[in-house]
């Protein structure tokens, strides 16, 4: 069966069921329409057309993969285990690599969201805080006192 | 419910004409992310790293403390679900080392005690930084443990409140705050020894005089020069007092009945020597203090309540008026052995 999606900037996506299914909240949608469900248009409003697009491509691909599980507390971290398709994938700017992540939590896809999250943690790890400063243009807002405040701290953490 | 549309569908609309505006895509920055986004990205990255991520901003620097914060929250929640279920099977619980997991929650009871003030006032930053390093060896697979147990946790973590920056608005009233806190603090763990009593309660306007006893405690100092009896360091002083009653009281609670002294080398002129005792001699080990506070009555009130434990460690100290607030602590252990070392002193708290 095939739905319609509607986003933010008014433009209209048609959907196999299946693959909007992925989204817990096109899922609930579809729920709460029951029967009318045929012809109607679920609106999305947070998330616009070019965002909803790659989330759809993304469904696409992955539409036969298990649900995601909870994650386990001890493989929460691991981030080397994105799929090579992913990983291309996500070869966007950042700007778009948030946006898939602020649609995938808002659409509710969890397999979407845990991969973005890895892929900004991947750019995170291994890198000195000002590396992580480049890498996001988030400027060192500490003053001179915050400065020595924060050497002293590493010093003990670096002790340990 | 969502409202029913006809629209024409992107398909529909390639090839036919072409679409007048394209809404550029709006650039967001990691850190206008909502919090609970950054949250699972930091959930995805090491506690060392998360410890650099702390060093790139103040916010970024709030966001992980907010985050490490509730990650400990749910550790030592999960920990006691653990000790619960394992409590019902008869202590036997294949899955868990039992006996390790009740030590961790019974060091962690001692911090949260040691610092529940200072947290309930709003310094997470500083909790949540000395946390970092327990976490991190948990997540290496190595013993966390032993993070807990050192008393280096206890010594920066109250040494940080000793580094007020110059530059913080209302120093002052800041400073007398955090001593009200850690007076608060001190009363707060010494009533937790198991042979504790107070001895004596004064009171009057602006005055407040108590006289507490800890039973098989002491605490003496060893001047490294006979000549200048008195500690060189009033702010390595306090830091170094309040991390060895916080050492007797771990040991008293985790090791009950075990007697043991140990050795504090603080740079101020002095070595403590400090311990339980527990001996059938007549003259029975002791530790007497004296807190001599002047301050107004709303002060008084609070120290008066803190001694009493009547005041909760999960809200916050109000900012009282501290313009006048002093605290004489005058120390002296009774041994039941013969020892070198000095037995009277007396410590400024504030």
């Amino acid at each position: 069966m095939i739905i319609k999606l509607e986003s933010a900037d008014k433009v209209i996506f048609e959907s196999d069921v299946s693959i909007a299914n992925h989204s817990e909240t096109i899922k609930t949608a579809l729920e709460d329409l029951g029967d009318e469900v045929d012809g109607s248009v679920v609106p999305l409003p947070n998330v616009n057309s070019a965002i909803l697009r790659k989330v759809l491509h993304w469904a696409t691909f992955h539409k036969d993969d298990p649900e995601a599980a909870e994650e386990i507390e001890n493989k929460e971290k691991r981030t080397d285990d994105i799929s090579s398709w992913d990983a291309d994938f996500l070869k966007v700017d950042q700007g778009t690599l948030f946006e898939l992540m602020l649609a995938a939590d808002y659409l509710g896809i969890k397999g979407l969201l845990d991969v973005t999250c890895k892929t900004v943690a991947n750019m995170i790890k291994g890198r000195s805080p000002q590396d992580i400063r480049e890498t996001f243009a988030i400027p060192n807002d500490f003053s001179p006192a915050e400065e020595e405040q924060v050497r002293k701290e590493n010093e003990w953490c670096e002790e340990k | 419910m969502p409202p029913k549309t006809r629209k024409r569908t992107a398909e529909q609309r390639e090839g036919g004409e072409k679409r007048k505006k394209r809404p550029s895509p709006v650039h967001h920055e990691l850190l206008k992310l909502p919090i609970e986004l950054i949250h699972r990205i930091m959930a995805k990255v090491s506690f060392r790293q998360q410890k650099r991520m702390r060093n790139v901003s103040q916010k970024l620097r709030d966001t992980q403390t907010a985050y490490i914060m509730y990650y400990h929250r749910n550790y030592v929640r999960k920990l006691k679900r653990l000790e619960a279920k394992a409590e019902a099977n008869g202590g036997k619980d294949v899955d868990v080392d039992v006996k390790r997991m009740k030590s961790v929650l019974s060091l962690l009871h001692i911090l949260d005690q040691a610092t529940s003030f200072y947290v309930s006032a709003g310094y997470y930053s500083q909790f949540a930084n000395n946390l970092l390093p327990f976490h991190a060896k948990l997540e290496m697979g190595q013993e966390g443990i032993e993070v807990l147990r050192s008393h280096r946790f206890i010594d920066h973590f109250y040494d940080e409140f000793e580094r007020v920056p110059s530059t913080f608005s209302d120093k002052e009233t800041t400073v007398m705050h955090l001593r009200l806190i850690y007076t608060v603090t001190l009363l707060n763990l010494l009533r937790k020894f198991r042979y504790f009593r107070i001895l004596r309660f004064e009171n009057s306007i602006m005055h407040f005089k108590i006289a507490l006893e800890v039973k098989d405690a002491f605490i003496g100092v060893i001047f490294e020069s006979m000549t200048a009896r008195q500690f060189s360091s009033r702010r390595g002083l306090r830091v170094a007092f309040i991390s060895i009653v916080n050492q007797l009281l771990e040991q008293e609670q985790l090791y009950y009945g075990v007697n043991g002294s140990y050795q504090y080398v603080a740079k101020m002129n002095g070595i403590f020597h400090y311990g339980l005792e527990r001996t059938r001699a007549r003259r029975c080990t002791r530790l007497n203090l004296i807190f001599s506070v002047l301050a107004p009555r709303s002060v008084c009130h609070l120290l008066r309540d803190a001694i009493h434990g009547l005041v909760d460690p999960d809200k916050p100290i109000p900012l009282l008026n501290t313009a006048v607030f002093n605290v004489r602590l005058d120390v002296k252990s009774v041994r039941s052995l013969e020892c070198v070392e000095d037995q009277d002193y007396h410590i400024n708290i504030t």
